[in-house]
């Protein structure tokens, strides 16, 4: 078949109008079929977002070790159980008469630190303080996670909880290297996450499931010393506002301008 | 039309033709609550806020399991959630799905093993040394802790109701000593019903120093 130019133009433009004229429908019947999903169960109508702004405390003067917090949260929120994949974890720093900082995280923290062979090797050493740090995602003001991620699947809600969509997700994994706090993982192979995904980025959620309903994080309730504080900055009596009254804060890596939003109590220069 | 002009009406028509293409596809691919209240699908926030819960809280324990909930609430153990030890209970809650707890021993000592990193005020013991391998249960009631402390309460059950799991209180009917008695003068110097540094329970009201051994034994070393 021999085409002049001008036919094969016309015969462009005029294919490309019947496409676009016959996928009007299509187009309006696909975006209806995804309207139709069925609603999630509970709708938080009597719940403002905009009326709430979420922070969290974490009292390392308190903090025992006893990895409540990391069962909780795996618990709560179908984490994978292995040590590797995890949302919250306790780290144990022990500073020598030297100044020779160790720190380590045997299990995540979540088995306690009591067991014999998780403390081998700081026998004979000249300790002179050791301290538990539990850590978990600083839902941070300036979130690095959010502004890396490129298919926008990453977002910090009006409440100031940083959330992941994991139906756009794409296992990119730049996420988990823009966290400066390893906050993040990926899901293996095998695990899926509470919403049903798989080899998606996960982290946590301050319990976003709870906390909407008025329950605490899984983890601030677990905790049997109190080290773990939840609360709202827009409420004067909230248990947070009350420690950033009268307790002195520190964020961890300031320097980044990240602007975490777990504050910690008692935090030593060492930690980072 | 003239010469001039037709070959920008046809360059028109097809640029016409791309947006509207573009903004088709762009329709189909881009999801609909995308752009709702920022960048990102918007239907997602509720996706997180629907999800169901796994731990209820201490309240809703309190229910069905008022007198042991009342002895926990008193004690020094209060700052620690029934779930703690009794596992997530929302399952149990909506189905009655049986809670276990895990190995007793192993569930005390992860807090009160004595650790170097611990803070020094919290509680915490040598286990081997304070008891041997007796179990915590023994002494220490968990809703309760302090030996002598306040006595289990009991539960009877409605008729027809499914039987209410209590606190049968520690499980040794006579707590063994847990500390060497050589070099201590006698006992009430320390333990007594009232005003006591360890007191004891009510039941121990008028009982003289010579009886204590007959029922307590020292624990084996």
């Amino acid at each position: 078949m021999n085409l002049s130019r001008r036919q094969f133009l016309k015969g462009g433009a005029a294919t490309l109008g019947g496409v676009a004229l016959l996928s009007s429908p299509m187009a309006y019947a696909l975006r209806n079929s995804t309207k139709t999903e069925a609603p999630p169960e509970t709708k938080l109508e009597q719940y403002d977002w905009e009326k709430h702004y979420y922070a969290f405390a974490v009292d390392t003067t308190k903090c025992i070790g006893c990895g409540k917090c990391v069962v909780a949260c795996k618990l709560e929120n179908k984490v994978p159980p292995d040590p590797e994949h995890t949302r919250t974890w306790v780290e144990r720093y022990v500073i020598t008469e030297e100044q020779e900082i160790f720190v380590d995280s045997p299990e995540a923290g979540m088995e306690g630190f009591v067991q014999p062979q998780m403390n081998l090797k700081y026998q004979g050493l000249a300790i002179s303080e050791s301290f538990f740090v539990p850590k978990l995602c600083n839902q941070c003001e300036k979130p690095p996670c959010v502004q890396v991620c490129p298919v926008a699947a990453t977002y910090a809600t009006k409440d100031g909880v940083i959330l992941v969509d994991q139906k756009r997700c794409i296992g990119c994994r730049y996420c988990i290297q823009a966290c400066p706090y390893g906050a993040r993982y990926l899901v293996p192979d095998g695990d899926v996450t509470p919403n049903g995904y798989s080899r998606v980025a996960d982290k946590c959620t301050w319990c976003y499931h709870r906390v909407v309903k008025g329950h605490p994080p899984a983890c601030v309730e677990a905790c049997p010393v109190g080290a773990r504080v939840f609360g709202d900055m827009r409420d004067p009596q909230s248990p947070v506002r009350e420690i950033l009254r009268h307790s002195r804060v520190y964020t961890l890596k300031p320097s980044l301008g990240t602007k975490p939003k777990v504050f910690y109590i008692g935090l030593h220069f060492g930690v980072v | 039309m003239s010469k001039d002009t037709r070959h920008l009406v046809r360059a028109g028509a097809l640029l016409v033709v791309g947006v509207v293409v573009f903004l088709l596809i762009r329709q189909v691919l881009v999801p609909r609550s995308f752009g709702e209240y920022g960048y990102y699908r918007g239907e997602n926030v509720q996706e997180w806020a629907s999800l169901p819960l796994t731990f209820s809280d201490t309240s809703s324990c309190n229910q069905c399991h008022a007198p042991v909930y009342a002895q926990w609430h008193s004690s020094p153990h209060v700052a620690v959630s029934c779930e703690n030890c009794h596992g997530p209970g929302i399952a149990h809650i909506e189905t009655g799905a049986k809670l276990t707890i895990p190995e007793a021993r192993e569930l005390c000592l992860v807090c009160h093993e004595r650790l170097f990193s611990r803070p020094a005020n919290f509680p915490q013991v040598e286990s081997v040394a304070h008891a041997g391998d007796v179990e915590c249960t023994a002494c220490h009631s968990p809703h309760s802790p302090a030996i002598g402390g306040t006595p289990p309460a009991s539960q009877t059950p409605t008729a027809g109701q499914t039987p209410i799991a209590t606190d049968t209180g520690p499980t040794s009917a006579f707590p063994l000593i847990p500390h060497p008695l050589e070099g201590r003068a006698t006992c009430s110097l320390c333990h007594r019903v009232e005003a006591g540094l360890v007191p004891l329970s009510q039941s121990h009201a008028g009982r003289t120093d010579d009886i204590c051994l007959a029922c307590h034994q020292q624990r084996k070393p």
